[in-house]
């Protein structure tokens, strides 16, 4: 363990890694946070400092005379262990250095990848999780996605609930959609259906309008197209940005879906089959 | 005093770890090998991979004995430059031990 006598956190190494400045781009590193030593090469070594990124360090690689790597890294050693505050590892400019052998040669320091974080066994979290930055997942991805019912008179889907889904539960509700942006993405499901005057509405922000088609279907098998049987109901944007389900005449029975997809701006893409009942018509407004 | 330990299997393949970093020594089920485990960043990784492993190859039935002499230059040796294997110079902290077993990682 370390000695008590030995106080590393008020001294230092020096480094620097420019031939032609006495101080640009110079590091100081305290000496207690120096993790190891490393010839990776004859004539290369590679000391290794913790550095303020989560889990990461910072490499510091000073090349010297080939050989004499051994002798370099006791330089180092001995050098924490005598009463200097302040040890130079390398100057390139001056040419000093504790270690003997340095030649005045290339002095290199690479900062970790900031924030960089890597696990290399599994992750529980029992708590949520923010991904503030872009998410890769090479294995694929499996698990429940997130719901919302939709059991109150009223509910707007944030930016942070996209990929989730949204449930009708029969009762009277009016969905705003979040300023439409590329990439978001909303399936809404019908787990009841509707009827009377609780109608499930779907409305955009109001610059926002809804393009795309909707399988209209009545229960039982449709053998061709018909107000009764089944129809495709297509807005293409020009005004519409509200898609209205009775339960009966405009669909919303339950097993009907919708999904709305971010298009670009002010465009949402709509696509779903819609189950009713009666002479169908269409939905949007 | 801080000490560190030296590994050494050629002049392009070494390292030295202060003695601190050490977190466990292994015997093998032949006691034929030490492994020494350190905590600190291994081979081109980040965060959680902060097991580095040297192997040691020792005399059969004296590894024990390698351990003990690692403990006592760590708790009471006079030198801050321990040299635990230098298969370079053919210098080891204990005359059982015979070899580092493979190359050390490189630290990256």
């Amino acid at each position: 363990m370390i000695d008590t006598n030995t106080n590393l956190s008020n001294r230092f190494f020096y480094v620097n890694q420019s031939p032609t400045s006495a101080s640009d781009s110079a590091r100081t590193f305290p000496m207690s946070r120096l993790i190891a030593m490393n010839m990776i090469g004859d004539g290369d070594l590679r000391m290794s400092f913790d550095d303020s990124g989560a889990g990461d360090h910072t490499i510091v690689q000073i090349l010297m005379t080939s050989g004499k790597g051994k002798e370099a890294i006791k330089d180092i050693v001995d050098a924490i262990n005598s009463n200097q505050k302040i040890v130079v590892l390398a100057d390139e400019f001056t040419g000093e250095s504790i270690i003997n052998d340095y030649e005045g040669g290339s002095v290199t320091v690479s900062s970790g990848s900031i924030g960089a974080f890597a696990l290399n066994g599994n992750l529980s979290v029992a708590g949520s999780s923010t991904f503030n930055g872009a998410a890769t997942f090479n294995a694929g991805i499996q698990g429940k996605r997130r719901t919302q019912h939709l059991d109150q008179g009223t509910a707007a889907p944030t930016v942070g609930q996209s990929g989730s889904i949204l449930v009708f539960d029969g009762d009277e509700c009016t969905v705003t959609l979040p300023a439409c942006a590329i990439g978001l993405e909303y399936t809404f499901l019908f787990r009841e259906s509707h009827s009377g005057s609780d109608l499930a509405i779907i409305t955009t922000a109001p610059a926002d309008k809804l393009f795309g088609s909707l399988i209209r279907a009545v229960d039982g098998l449709s053998a061709s197209f018909a107000d009764d049987g089944t129809q495709v109901d297509t807005t293409t944007g020009t005004d519409d940005n509200t898609m209205t389900m009775n339960g009966t005449t405009k669909g919303g029975i339950v097993g009907s879906r919708i999904q709305v997809t971010g298009l670009t701006a002010n465009k949402w893409q709509v696509h779903g089959e819609l189950i009713g009942s009666g002479n169908q018509i269409t939905v949007f407004s | 005093m801080e000490k560190f330990l030296f590994y050494g299997k050629s002049t392009s393949d070494m390292v030295c770890i202060p003695a601190h970093r050490m977190v466990e020594m292994l015997i093998d089920n032949n006691s034929d090998k030490v492994t020494v485990h350190h905590r600190m960043y291994n081979n081109s990784t980040v965060g959680s991979d902060m097991q580095y492993v040297a192997d040691l190859t020792v005399n059969i039935n004296k590894a024990k004995q390698v351990v003990d002499t690692i403990m006592n230059n760590i708790s009471t040796g006079k030198d801050a430059f321990i040299v635990v294997a230098d298969d370079v110079n053919k210098q080891y902290i204990d005359d059982n031990i015979t070899a580092i077993t493979s190359g050390l990682d490189d630290i990256a």
